[in-house]
This record gives C-alpha cells, structure tokens and sequence, in this order.
C-alpha cells in the first residue's frame, strides 16, 4: 500500500469529518493523503477521483497547501522525510491566510502562437527559450485585463498574473471564503462588458499558485 | 448545464494534476525554466499506462536478452 498526498493543513479539526483519508504529522502540521494499491497506480482512474473528493472535502472545511497530485508516500516516516523541509513555510502560509481561498480566472488569448524553427539555431538552450519566448506572447484584450485587475484584483487580499501556458494568461487570486460570491458576480459583469473575451472563472481552490513561496 | 459540468469536473482536474506545490524530486523535471514534463489531464489518464506498459516490456526484454559484459545498461 503507497499514499497519494493531498495537502498539508494547520489544525486536527481541518481534517475531521472527511473520509477516506490517512493523516500524517509533518513539523507541528498534519498532511493528508489517501491509500491507493501501487499495482494499479496513480494513473488509476479512481484514485483521481477519489482525490478529487477528497481534494473537495477538504476544502469545505478549510484552506490547506495543496500538494500537487503524483507525489507519493509508503507511510508516515516516508512523509516525514519528504516533507519535513517545506513545513515552516506552509505553517506560516496556512496561519497568514486562514479562512481564505484561491480563485482563478483564465483568459484565453486571441491568437495562436507560433512555433521557432528548430533547424535556425545553433544550439538546443536558444532554441528552447525562443520556443518559451513565443509560447509567452499570445496576445490579450489590454481593455479587459485592466478591467479584471479592477473587477477582481480590487477586492482580492492578494492577486498574481500568471502565464501558465501557450495560449493563454491567467489571474490567480486570494479570496476570504464569505466573498466567492462576490468574486462570481464580478465574473458576471466582465462577462456582460466584454461578450467577446473568452474567459474561465473557477474556484474556490486550495493554496496551489501561493503557495509556491513566490 | 452538461457543458458545464464538464467543465467543472475538467477544471477540477486540471487542478488536482498540475496545480499545488511540487515535492522535490517527485513531479517536475524542467530546464532553463521551462518545465518538459507536464503532469497533466492527458499524460496521467492516456500516456502513463502507455509509459509503464512499454517499461514492462523493456524490462522484460533485459531478462530475456542479458547484456554483454561492457554494454552500458541504464535503470
């Protein structure tokens, strides 16, 4: 039996009441995670959806340091081992935004990158960050931007423009709990203002872009 | 409403596979900043039973047909 982790949470009671899971105490904080059979694997369908639900449950109760899906543990001294480095860090996280939540929200860009030439470079390093360069460069409404900046950003504890990949950029932002709607109702007045604009607003999520020490 | 809910369920994970803090060691191999492993929707549901059945393979393959003494065999 391995443990697939979810996440890593401040008190006891964040944990209590969520099944299915095993709790393992890392650095005065408790890790989730939940049993899976190696021989099936982490590609097993229902360990993804089992830590999903979980992922959900968790969330319901309170804010925790998402770990992202794919790390995994044979017990609790192997967790220990694992994780013990980043406790300090997700302690103070955990404490400093308590009661909070991520929301995101993608906006598609207007154009396809395109793709360097590999045969035009003399060596593999310029030709991977021409093709970073490129795949960074999809262009967004400005009008928009500034109105999600305003809209969201405004009414956010903390907010962060993210480029996640080729097509597209994403605003990452935290939220206390009681003002997802809030958050949603913005949503819906972007949407209302700029019908044209492709965008994706979801949430509320777990610590996962701020919780990567930036 | 079922796109929507399709939407849902693919956001969600989207999130459970590639958002979170990464263990050292244990998801992403990147250079220059650049990740080249992206363990997400696609690679975990299709690719990673592809990856493991071709391991099998290659492993099996190594007991049937042991190297010459001198060949470089990496793990």
């Amino acid at each position: 039996m391995r443990f697939a982790l979810i996440g890593a949470h401040l008190r006891e009671e964040d944990l209590e009441g969520v099944a299915g899971i095993e709790p393992f105490p890392v650095g005065g904080l408790l890790l989730s995670s939940i049993p899976y059979d190696p021989a099936g694997g982490l590609a097993d369908r229902q360990v993804i959806a089992s830590a999903a639900g979980v992922r959900s449950a968790l969330l319901a109760k309170e804010t925790f340091v998402a770990i992202r899906y794919g790390t995994s543990v044979t017990g609790p001294d192997d967790a220990l081992t694992k994780c013990r480095q980043f406790a300090g860090d997700w302690k103070d996280l955990l404490e400093k935004y308590r009661g909070t939540v991520e929301m995101t929200l993608k906006i598609a860009g207007s154009a396809a990158p395109l793709r360097p030439d590999r045969h035009q470079f003399s060596s593999g390093r310029a030709y991977l960050e021409e093709l970073h360069r490129s795949r960074s460069s999809s262009s967004i409404d400005e009008g928009f931007r500034a109105a999600v900046e305003n809209e969201l950003g405004g009414q956010a504890v903390r907010w962060r423009w993210v480029r996640r990949d080729d097509a597209g950029l994403e605003l990452a932002f935290l939220t206390h709990r009681e003002s997802t709607a809030k958050a949603r109702e913005a949503g819906l007045r972007l949407k209302e203002t700029y019908p044209g604009v492709p965008f994706l607003l979801s949430g509320p999520w777990p610590l996962e872009v701020f919780a990567d020490g930036k | 409403m079922d796109e929507e809910r399709d939407l849902s369920l693919l956001e969600t994970l989207d999130h459970l596979l590639d958002r979170g803090v990464v263990i050292a060691g244990e998801a992403t191999i990147s250079i220059a900043g650049i990740d080249l492993v992206y363990l997400g929707l696609n690679v975990v549901l299709a690719n990673v039973d592809t990856l493991n059945r071709s391991r099998d393979r290659q492993l099996e393959a190594l007991k049937k047909e042991p190297p010459e003494v001198g060949d470089n065999v990496s793990s």
